[in-house]
This record gives structure tokens, C-alpha cells and sequence, in this order.
């Protein structure tokens, strides 16, 4: 089948294809790339070049116990989410029906309010007000401290980023074949067999697609580790947002944002190595 | 089935904290408390009365549709680019298009601050807006390239063969089939910036202070109750468009 | 030459994609006349839809010329050439009614506004589609989207209609019913009708005259009758219905062959190798009095399809497959011995 750029009109044809990507690739260089380039140049020291920033960085136990906090709570969300929203892109993928319409919309819903809209409602419910409160007290229990635990934090970023892990999860599912797995009960296995053999292995893009997008998130979460969260839950986006506010130590904070961005980009790095970043768009 | 079941429970694990601040918004004591002591429309008539949240309001409406114009603007030339042409470096480019998606919020925040800082753009509309902008584009081009994807090429043969123009084929059969993507990679991007926290937080200021970032103050430090009214708003008109746009695709 | 009376004609037409590779339209040469019906019948890659899209104007040749009335076309872009077009998925305007699809060649023309309805309804009802003005087409069904295709491009009057495949997506039965249809309009209005398809079927029930590609090349072009009877390649013999082609040598008028010796009523020309070809209607069983044109074949498989039978089996020593119509090869099981023959008429030489 001849290409659609065949197709394209004569006219078309004559302005290249270049002037229409010029407007984008500016307005990236100069109100993208270039913010981002000095903010890695002021890592380096705001008089001259130094990499005494990172060195303070690297070798003060503070900085990399968050560095190992951010990563680990990355970690647990990650796997909670997977946990959690494998059953839900599995019985919306594989029955659909009420059920399954009900459940994307319920999704669909979560994924479009704010981040901020959700993690206030978890302030709410794990308030001393709220409803888990109340129930402690219902039952003549004093109810424990909920909010700015590391608890607290971990639900709440769940909550947000579950439906992220259910849309990927979702989108490849979606295209696993039926008749794979009615094939294999049909060859004799029983149905866990055919889910463990067939689906489950089947659906790993889908896994490894939802797990990356959930973990780069979970990596550089502010808002609700910082509203949900208490002081010993130190995630390092909520220190570069300290030094923004109140420290005002640049370096330092640009030190810390270049590691972050830094491990986010390594990430992406290893996954288009092994898979080819077009699957994350497209998949 | 067990999945079913399972199914069901992290539903209502998604869905109840909804709920619970939509009950919330009709509280109108000071506090958090639930469940709220009366059932009033109180907070309601605070937030449409009380400038110090109409005021980030109408911000965030204004900077939504300028960064919407913008965004669109600028990539809706790309995605055609893409879609039209074969052309050396399109993986280099593309990566390029996709690179605010992957940095995370808060580097881009530090990095605005900085940058807006010296070019003056900083605590306005305007630096708010090209920031969101800036972050709205992967997605906007994304969404756009997959209309063009399943566009029918060879409407346009057809219309030509019947006499049309390349011009008047673009106009009249091109961009009415392709209207739907283009309006939604719009909302999208709408959606984005208004809801958008963190950049603004940091960039926004006084002057040119968000709805998100009034929220997140004000969750920070009084616990108000029109937070609540806030996001139920917001959530009942995601609702309605989610609702809306599953109507539409059956 | 090509003949200056023709309506369109192709002269050493030829279209190269990339240099080195071979070209998907080869030297091709071809006139059509005025009012006449003439199929590109050949199987997916062998050029015929390179060539229509060539007529049409969306592809550009790299060597030779398109002419219509005798002008070279190459300079007019497709949206001036005024051929009315059809495409394999219909291209309906999706976002625009039936009556207004078939407007559209019409509006974008300068015509007014009463006129375009006039006409609008009148090619509506020569496709049958009468009462459908306000649908859309996604509440069409296959056949009927078809058909406001073609009033679309029939509607602005076209002495030229190209038709790419316009009927592979519908069942046999609508096929067949849309086949007689076009027939008739085509004859009714008198248009020049080019029309692709790979179905031979197709081709050998409407066209006047058809063009048989085959890699890039035309094999062969001849009225149906000519092209069943007469096939000028091994290629349209086999392509166009089902033969027998037998290998045979001819050598001081006499032809041998693993079959036996054969006697077609015209003679080889040359000494040599050649192809002989026997439709499978002129089989018969049975020995006959002759001592050509005949074969005693040791049966080991009998291939049933229904309407037709395919012995697989031994002549002497040689392989054999027989095509046959199935009732001429009734009672024949394998290990028999079938005894069949065949007239010289029958016989069609390949040199």
C-alpha cells in the first residue's frame, strides 16, 4: 500500500516538512530546554564550576537516606498499585458488561481529578475528624494517628496513581487474544494454569508498562507526600521544594533536582534500551 | 470469580474518598470534620462570594485557555509534519516533542523559577501559561498523532478525483473528520493546566496565584471546607465529561 | 503508436519507485475506446492498481505518456482531470449526508444551488438510492455506500469513470447484482469504464474488453472470448478459467507430448517447444477412434471440487493432472485406467 505521504496534496508537498516543526522545536529550546540547562549549569556551582555541590550531596547520610527513602516508597507503591489494579484491568479487560463500564468510568474518573482534589480527600478521611476516626471511636478506641505518617502518604499516593497502573494494565490487555486462553483450558489446563501460563505472561507489557509509569511519578511526587506526609518522610522532591521556599540554598537544590532527573532519566534510558520508549507512548 | 470480587472492592477503594469530600462540601464549620456537623450550602455561596478564591479562579480559567491556544498552536503543525512527511532525525525530534513528559514537576519548577526570575516572567499569567504550555505538548501531540493515524487518507483522493482543490480538500474534508481529535487533545490540555499544582505553586505568586495553589495553601494551613466545594466541582465536571465521552463511544 | 482515435491511451507507460528495483509499471501500451468497458484484471502487485492511480493523477509516471483525446495529461493535477473515481472503500465524506457526498463534486464546480439538487436526485435514482438523501453513510450497509459512491462520481457527468476493486468487500450475491448494475449504467450513459479488479469472473461478465497484468506488464488484452479461447501467455491460460497445460515439442509436424501425440486443428508454426492448452469442457471420456488426441491415464488420486474433478495420476511414465468437468468424470476411481479424449479444435497453442 503506497504511503500516506503519497497522499498528501501538491501543495503540501512544497513546504517542507520542517516549517511546520520549527514552531514547536523553538518554543521547546527556549522555554524548556534551555530553564533545564542551567539549572543543571547552577548544580555545578553558582560562581564557577565545581562539583563540590555533588560531593556534598553524595557523602551527607541525610541526603541519601531520602535518596533511598524516594526509591523504596517508589518501590511499595509501585507493587501496591500492581496488586491492586491487576484485578480491575483484568475484569474490565476480559468481561467489560455493566461491570466492566461501571469500573472504567470509576477509573476514568479517578485519573482526570487533580492530584490535589484526591489527596485532600484522604486528609479528610484519615483526619481526626474522619470517618476512620469515628469508627475507632465507635468502638470505644482511641484512634490512632493517621494523617502525616508515612501510612498516610503511601495511601494516598496509591490512591492517585492506581488508575495509571489500570490504563496501561487495560491497554494491553485489551489486545490479548480470548481464544489464547480458552485454547489453553482446552488443551487440559485448568483455568489458574491457563491464567498463570497464558494471561499473566501475556499481560507483562502491560505490567512493565503501568510499573515504570507508576515509579518515575511515585519518584518525583510533591504534593501529596508533602500535604499527607510527616517530617521523617522526607521524599526528595519535598526537599528541593524546601530549598525553593524557605532554605533558598540554590545549589543544593539544583544539585538535587539534577539527581533527580538524572535516575528519572536513567530509567527511561533502560526502558527504551530493553523495549523501545515507543511502546510507552503507544502502548 | 474471584478477580470480580476483588474487582469490586478496589473500586469502591477508588471511589469512596469521592464521595466522602463531596459530603464534606456541605459542611460549613471551619474544620474537617466528618460527617460535617450540618448540611448547608454555605461553603457553596463562600467560594462563588469570596474574591480570595474567584480571583484564582478566573487566573487559572484565563492561563488555561492561553496555554490551551499555545500548545495547540505550536503542535498541531508538528503532528501533521509527522504524519505527512518521511524525514531524516523524526526519533531525535519526536524524543524532543515527548521530553516534558519525562521531566518530573518539581525540576521543571526550580527550573521556571529560575528562568522566569530573569526574563521577568516570574509570579505572572503569562509565565504560568507558557510553562503549562511547555508541559502540555507530548500530550497534545500524542493525541493529535493518533487522529491523524486513523484519518482516511484516501477521503482525500476521493475528494480530489471529484474535483476539489488541495486547499479546499483540506478545508472541507480534512478538518471536519480530524474536528474531535483536535477538541479533545484541547481539553486535554485545558484539563492539565487548570488542575496543574506544583509548577504553579512555586511560579504563580501572589499576583498570578492558581486554583490549585490557593487550595493547596489553604489545605496547609485553615482546613476550609470550600476546599471540599472546590473539588467536588471539579470532580462532578470530570465526571460529566467522562460520562459524556463513554455515552458517545458506544 | 498509440491510436489517436482512442479516448485514453497509455503509451509505453512505466512507473519505478526507486531505481534498481524492478518497476511496478513496465512499458505498458494500451488504448481504450470511447464508451468501451475494459478491466485491469491480474493478481495484488502486478500494476494494474499503480497504472488506474497513474490515470488518475495521484501517482506520477517515470517514463511515457497518458493521453486522453489525444493530449498528454501529465501536467493536470487530479482534481482538473474531471474522471469521476471509485475507490475499494468507498471513501464516503463521513461527516457529510448522502446528498451532500454526492454534492460535493458538483458544489466545489461553481454550480448552483437548484441545479446540484436536480442533479443530486437524478444520480441517486440511477443507483437505485432514491429515498436516501439525509442518511450518513456509517447507517449504510456495504452495497449501498457502494452505490453512493458511484453516483458521486457520476453525478458531474464524467465521459471517464476509473473503478478500483469497488466491489471486493460485499458478498457473492450483492456482487453479482452490483456487476449487472454497473453493466447497465455504464451502457445506459455511455461512459468510458476502466475498472480493476483480480476476480476474473468479474472482468470476463462486464467488460468489453479486458488487460491482463502480470508484474508490471500487460500479458495480454482481448475481448473475453478471445482471452478464454485464444490466451497469447501461459499466464492468462492459467489465470483465466481452468486448462490443462501440457508441455509438448513439435518437431517435423508432428507433436509429442507425455499425454501422446496430439493434433490440433491449426498447426505450430514453428518447430520447438510449446504449450498446449485444453480447456476442461473438452474433455471426454472414453477412447475414440483416433490415435491422437487421446490419453489412457492410470488414476492414483481423484481430487472432487464440486463442479470439477482433478485426476492426479500416470501416462506411461509421466506425471499427470487432469482437469475435468465433474460429470464427464463420473464412475472414474483411482487405480482405474481413464481413457479420455479431446478434438483438434479443442487444442490451443502456446509458442
Amino acid at each position: 500500500m503506497t504511503g500516506i505521504r503519497d497522499h498528501a496534496p501538491p501543495l503540501r508537498q512544497m513546504l517542507a516538512p520542517w516549517a511546520l516543526l520549527t514552531p514547536v522545536i523553538v518554543f521547546l529550546l527556549v522555554m524548556f530546554v534551555v530553564p533545564l540547562l542551567q539549572v543543571v549549569r547552577l548544580s555545578f556551582g553558582e560562581q564557577e564550576f565545581s562539583v563540590a555541590g555533588y560531593a556534598a550531596f553524595f557523602s551527607d547520610p541525610f541526603h541519601l537516606r531520602v535518596l533511598g527513602r524516594t526509591l523504596a516508597t517508589a518501590a511499595i507503591v509501585t507493587v501496591l498499585c500492581l496488586v491492586l489494579g491487576y484485578p480491575i484491568a483484568y475484569v474490565v479487560a476480559r468481561h467489560g458488561g455493566g461491570l466492566g463500564r461501571s469500573l472504567l468510568l470509576i477509573v476514568t474518573m479517578s485519573f482526570w481529578t487533580s492530584f490535589l482534589v484526591r489527596t485532600f480527600a484522604w486528609l479528610v478521611i484519615l483526619g481526626n475528624q474522619g470517618p476512620i476516626a469515628a469508627g475507632f471511636r465507635a468502638l470505644g478506641l482511641a484512634p490512632p494517628q493517621l494523617l502525616f505518617t508515612t501510612f498516610a502518604s503511601t495511601i494516598g499516593m496509591v490512591h492517585i496513581l492506581l488508575p495509571f497502573m489500570i490504563m496501561a494494565l487495560y491497554s494491553v490487555m485489551l489486545r490479548i487474544d480470548a481464544n489464547l486462553v480458552r485454547a489453553a483450558e482446552v488443551l487440559g489446563g485448568s483455568p489458574l494454569q491457563a491464567f498463570a501460563r497464558v494471561y499473566l505472561p501475556l499481560s507483562f507489557p502491560g505490567v512493565i508498562n503501568g510499573a515504570m509509569m507508576v515509579f518515575i511519578i511515585c519518584l518525583g511526587f510533591y504534593v501529596t507526600p508533602e500535604l499527607l506526609g510527616g517530617p521523617k518522610d522526607q521524599m526528595i522532591a519535598r526537599l528541593i521544594g524546601a530549598q525553593i521556599e524557605q532554605l533558598l540554598d540554590w545549589q543544593e537544590a539544583a544539585t538535587m533536582a539534577v539527581v533527580l532527573l538524572g535516575v528519572t532519566l536513567a530509567l527511561y534510558a533502560i526502558y527504551d534500551y530493553l523495549f523501545g520508549l515507543d511502546r510507552l507512548w503507544n502502548g | 470469580m474471584i478477580a470480580r470480587a476483588l474487582a469490586i472492592l478496589v473500586g469502591l477503594f477508588i471511589i469512596a474518598p469521592m464521595i466522602v469530600v463531596m459530603v464534606m462540601s456541605f459542611g460549613a464549620g471551619a474544620s474537617l470534620a466528618f460527617p460535617p456537623a450540618d448540611f448547608t450550602w454555605a461553603s457553596y455561596v463562600r467560594y462563588f462570594t469570596d474574591p480570595r478564591w474567584m480571583v484564582p479562579t478566573w487566573n487559572s480559567l484565563v492561563i488555561g485557555v492561553i496555554s490551551t491556544a499555545i500548545t495547540m498552536a505550536v503542535t498541531t503543525p508538528a503532528a501533521f509534519a509527522f504524519a505527512l512527511y518521511g524525514f531524516r532525525g523524526r526519533n531525535l525530534i519526536r524524543l524532543v516533542i515527548m521530553m516534558p513528559l519525562m521531566a518530573p514537576a518539581i525540576v521543571m519548577a526550580l527550573a521556571y523559577f529560575f528562568y522566569f526570575g530573569e526574563i521577568g516572567l516570574l509570579n505572572t499569567i503569562a509565565g504560568v501559561a507558557v510553562a503549562h504550555a511547555c508541559i502540555a505538548i507530548p500530550l497534545v501531540f500524542l493525541i493529535l498523532s493518533a487522529g491523524l493515524k486513523s484519518f482516511d487518507w484516501t477521503l482525500l483522493r476521493a475528494s480530489q478525483a471529484a474535483g476539489a482543490g488541495p486547499w479546499t480538500s483540506f478545508r472541507r474534508v480534512c478538518f471536519p473528520v480530524l474536528r474531535p481529535s483536535f477538541l479533545v487533545a484541547a481539553l486535554f490540555a485545558f484539563i492539565n493546566s487548570f488542575d496543574e499544582t506544583v509548577i504553579a505553586l512555586f511560579i504563580s505568586g501572589r499576583a498570578a496565584s492558581t486554583l490549585p495553589r490557593r487550595m493547596f495553601e489553604n489545605v496547609r494551613q485553615e482546613s476550609d471546607p470550600v476546599v471540599a466545594v472546590v473539588s467536588t466541582l471539579l470532580f462532578l465536571l470530570v465526571a460529566l465529561i467522562a460520562t459524556v465521552a463513554m455515552m458517545r463511544r458506544r | 503508436m498509440p491510436d489517436p482515435t482512442a479516448h485514453l491511451a497509455l503509451d509505453r507507460l512505466t512507473k519505478r519507485y526507486r531505481d534498481g528495483q524492478p518497476a511496478a509499471v513496465d512499458d505498458i501500451a494500451l488504448d481504450v475506446e470511447r464508451g468501451s468497458f475494459v478491466s485491469f484484471l491480474g493478481p495484488s502487485g502486478s500494476g494494474k492498481t499503480t497504472t488506474l492511480m497513474m490515470i488518475a493523477g495521484f501517482e506520477a509516471a517515470t517514463r511515457g505518456r497518458i493521453l486522453l483525446d489525444g493530449r498528454d495529461i501529465a501536467a493536470v493535477p487530479p482534481y482538473r482531470r474531471n474522471f469521476g473515481m471509485v475507490f475499494q472503500n468507498y471513501a464516503l465524506f463521513p461527516h457529510m449526508t448522502v446528498a451532500q457526498n454526492v454534492a460535493y463534486p458538483l458544489e466545489v464546480r461553481g454550480i448552483g444551488r437548484d441545479q446540484t439538487a436536480r442533479r443530486v436526485a437524478e444520480a441517486l435514482d440511477i443507483v437505485g438510492l432514491g429515498g436516501f438523501a439525509v442518511r450518513r453513510p456509517r447507517e449504510l450497509s456495504g452495497g449501498q455506500q457502494q452505490r453512493v459512491a458511484l453516483a458521486r462520481a457520476l453525478v458531474f457527468e464524467p465521459t471517464l469513470v476509473l473503478m478500483d476493486e469497488p466491489l471486493g468487500a460485499l458478498d457473492k450475491n450483492l456482487r453479482e447484482q452490483m456487476q449487472i448494475e454497473i453493466k447497465a449504467i455504464q451502457r445506459r450513459l455511455g461512459i468510458t469504464l476502466i475498472y480493476v479488479t483480480h476476480d476474473q469472473g468479474e472482468a470476463m461478465s462486464m467488460s468489453d474488453r479486458i488487460a491482463v497484468f502480470n508484474r508490471g506488464r500487460i500479458e495480454q488484452v482481448a475481448s473475453p472470448l478471445d482471452l478464454y479461447a485464444r490466451p497469447a501467455t501461459r499466464f492468462v491460460g492459467e489465470f483465466v478459467g481452468e486448462s490443462n497445460m501440457i508441455e509438448a515439442v513439435v518437431a517435423g509436424g508432428r507433436i509429442d507430448s507425455p499425454w501422446g501425440p496430439l493434433r490440433p486443428a491449426r498447426p505450430a508454426t514453428a518447430d520447438g517447444r510449446v504449450l498446449a492448452m485444453i480447456r476442461p469442457e473438452a474433455i471426454e471420456l472414453g477412447a475414440g477412434d483416433e490415435p491422437h488426441n487421446r490419453a489412457d491415464i492410470v488414476v492414483d488420486n481423484l481430487v472432487h471440487y464440486g463442479d470439477r474433478v482433478v485426476l492426479l495420476g500416470r501416462c506411461g511414465t509421466a506425471p499427470v493432472k487432469l482437469t475435468a468437468w465433474a460429470r464427464d468424470a463420473e464412475g472414474i476411481a483411482p487405480g482405474h485406467t481413464a481413457a479420455v479424449r479431446w478434438r483438434g479444435e479443442d487444442i490451443h497453442l502456446i509458442e
